[in-house]
């Protein structure tokens, strides 16, 4: 286990560096500079001056690799247009992100959970077919769509006005968002769940626990759940990064001031170390929790453990 | 499943190659001044200039005109629309499925739209699925260093933050650019593709029709382009029909940011942020329901035929 530990941390560090590389090349080799935008009328000496202070005339290599240092004392250096520091509007930003995401997946797994073994379960059962219809429907329908139309219907004046429109603030701003945000993962999710369960209880293991006179309730959940949940996890991993995705469109929709807005605010500006700050951070948020789901995939599988020792 | 699918599929693709035969400020045909006009929304004769199918119907001699009369760029002042009050309108008897905030044709912008969607995802297909297909076939049978390589670069592209990347890359290109949107997300999706093609390299790179084509002395990119890439196909096949409604999706999502389609561009997209933008006042579901339904559409049917044929390959192997 220690091994997977380090062996998965020692190789995020070359992918967060070209994640960040690439991106860093990106956003400054792009022709002019954000003093060339509404500032026409300022001196060039003034210019020259804000140049130096941002480094706007150090070749860009030299620039990455000053980028990297700070970046390692967490200092993400400072907007361009209120010169209020990254880091502290990441601060205020991050947090309702994961709170969003956070909730948005978490809920995602437990209904995936629960209506797959459910579905694998009463699969001959007409509820279980519509279900499994109502699920490869969802799967093609995009997650900001539902949410707009859940605006409409659920937040203003045209249908029922439920739930607030825009912002963070209490519990009931967060309904519709999460809602909307698990609605894809709920769509992929299920349908794993509901396969893995399904060929389980069809092997040999549960076949025997059916012959020690196990009730069916316990054959489901201590023998053909715990091994559907091995592929689950790994799926979960590699869905993440669309979670994150969807979590920008989202914050758009419902006006939460979170690292989507925060990154799509920036553009109009041309506000490049906010922009840089987001992508990294987000970069780094996305490898630290496909880590924990390949921790997680390892604590469930036993041979993922120990390697070698698969038969 | 899969026959209800491509038939929803061709339709789509139809309606996007004759986008202005359905729906045109100019129409199909026209006589006018003694003077014959065919297909005028393509050509743009300067004689037709600020003229639309409402101002040409009473001097033509004959035209034969569009379905919709309505091109997708055409604003509240030259749809020739009386209705009182500020767009965005509800769908009535001229404008079918409604307008949008400029009073431009919804009906329109949905059949010109289609246009842009799929030329976009086929684009983010063919390059991810090219771009994958030859290096996984090349990682496949070469093995070693540069089968190590891929499989970094594989773990690399597939935790990259697309999204926030592409507002990275629209932040430098100083706005919206579709180009850049294939190019970003063709190389961010070619790992699926190349996943698969390596695994079925490794299968059948020692079965006896490689090495008697070996023996027989080909070359190392004929038998890669001849035997190999030609028999691992199918299931990049099979994925890069998913990924069409994928690419569908995501490009939608980012039309809907403002950072795929640049305005006035007609995209399903836009119009679904023009619906977000007029939620309260007045309320303009028809900017919400058409342009979702078109995406679903669209989407599940690439799905149900990428179920068909993975159906059919597995059926084959």
């Amino acid at each position: 286990m220690r091994r997977l530990i380090v062996t998965r941390l020692v190789w995020m560090v070359p992918t967060f560096l070209v994640i960040t590389a690439i991106t860093f090349a990106v956003a400054h080799l792009a022709p002019g500079d954000p003093l060339q935008l509404g500032e026409e009328a300022t001196s060039s000496a003034a210019v020259d001056a804000a140049r130096r202070e941002l480094e706007l005339d150090r070749p860009i290599g030299l620039r990455y690799v000053t980028w990297l240092g700070r970046l390692a004392r967490f200092d993400l250096g400072r907007s361009v247009v209120d010169r209020t520091p990254v880091s502290s509007k990441i601060g205020d930003a991050l947090p309702r992100t994961v709170l969003v995401s956070g909730l948005a997946l978490l809920l995602a797994t437990l209904v995936s959970i629960g209506l797959g073994v459910f579905l694998a379960a009463r699969r001959a059962s007409w509820v279980a077919k519509v279900f499994s219809a109502a699920l490869a429907l969802a799967s093609g329908v995009p997650s900001f769509w539902i949410a707009v139309l859940a605006l409409l219907c659920l937040a203003t004046p045209r249908g029922v006005e439920l739930f607030p429109f825009q912002g963070l603030g209490t519990p009931a701003h967060l309904v519709l968002p999460v809602l909307c945000l698990a609605w894809a993962t709920v769509a992929m999710l299920t349908r794993y769940v509901r396969e893995g369960v399904a060929s389980a209880l069809e092997q040999d293991f549960v076949r025997a626990a059916r012959a020690r006179g196990l009730n069916e309730r316990r054959v489901l959940l201590n023998h053909a759940l715990p091994n559907a949940l091995v592929p689950v996890v790994t799926v979960l991993g590699l869905h993440l990064p669309h979670v994150v995705a969807g979590s920008v469109v989202i914050e758009r929709v419902f006006g939460i001031q979170g690292m989507g807005l925060l990154a799509f605010e920036a553009i109009g500006t041309r506000d490049y170390p906010v922009v840089m700050g987001v992508a990294t951070v987000m970069a780094g948020v996305t490898l630290v929790s496909m880590l924990l789901t390949d921790l997680l995939a390892a604590a469930v599988d036993p041979r993922i453990r120990q390697p070698g020792t698969s038969p | 499943m899969t026959r209800v699918g491509a038939i929803v599929i061709v339709f789509w693709v139809a309606l996007a190659l004759g986008a202005d035969l359905i729906a045109s400020d100019l129409p199909i045909a026209v006589r006018v001044d003694g003077e014959t006009f065919v297909l005028p929304a393509w050509s743009r004769p300067g004689r037709l200039f600020d003229q639309t199918q409402a101002t040409l119907a009473p001097r033509a001699e004959w035209m034969v005109g569009t379905l919709v009369p309505f091109g997708p760029l055409q604003t509240l002042a030259t749809t020739g629309t009386t209705r009182t009050g500020a767009p965005p309108f509800s769908p009535d008897e001229r404008h079918w499925l409604g307008t949008d905030d400029l009073g431009r044709d919804v009906l329109a912008r949905l059949v010109h739209g289609a246009r842009l969607t799929l030329l976009i995802a086929l684009g983010v297909v063919l390059l991810s699925t090219v771009l994958g297909v030859l290096l996984g076939a090349v990682a496949g049978w070469k093995g070693g260093v540069f089968d190590l390589l891929l499989s970094r670069v594989l773990e690399i592209a597939s935790t990259f933050p697309t999204v926030f990347f592409l507002i990275v890359v629209v932040a430098a290109l100083r706005g919206p650019s579709v180009v850049a949107v294939v190019i970003v997300l063709g190389l961010t999706r070619w790992p699926e593709a190349a996943r698969l093609v390596r695994a079925e390299v490794l299968r059948i790179k020692n079965l006896d029709f490689v090495l008697a084509a070996r023996a027989l002395g080909a070359s190392e990119p004929r038998i890669l382009a001849r035997h190999l890439i030609p028999n691992a196909l199918g299931p990049a096949i099979v994925s890069s029909t998913f990924a069409v409604g994928s690419a569908v999706l995501v490009e939608s999502a980012l039309s809907f940011l403002g950072l795929g389609a640049t305005p006035p561009a007609a995209s399903w997209g836009e119009l679904l942020q023009q619906a977000h933008r007029n939620l309260i006042t007045p309320g303009a579901w028809w900017l919400a329901v058409w342009p979702g339904l078109a995406i679903a559409s669209l989407v599940l049917a690439t799905q149900a035929v990428g179920k068909g044929l993975a159906r059919r390959f597995d059926g084959r192997a």
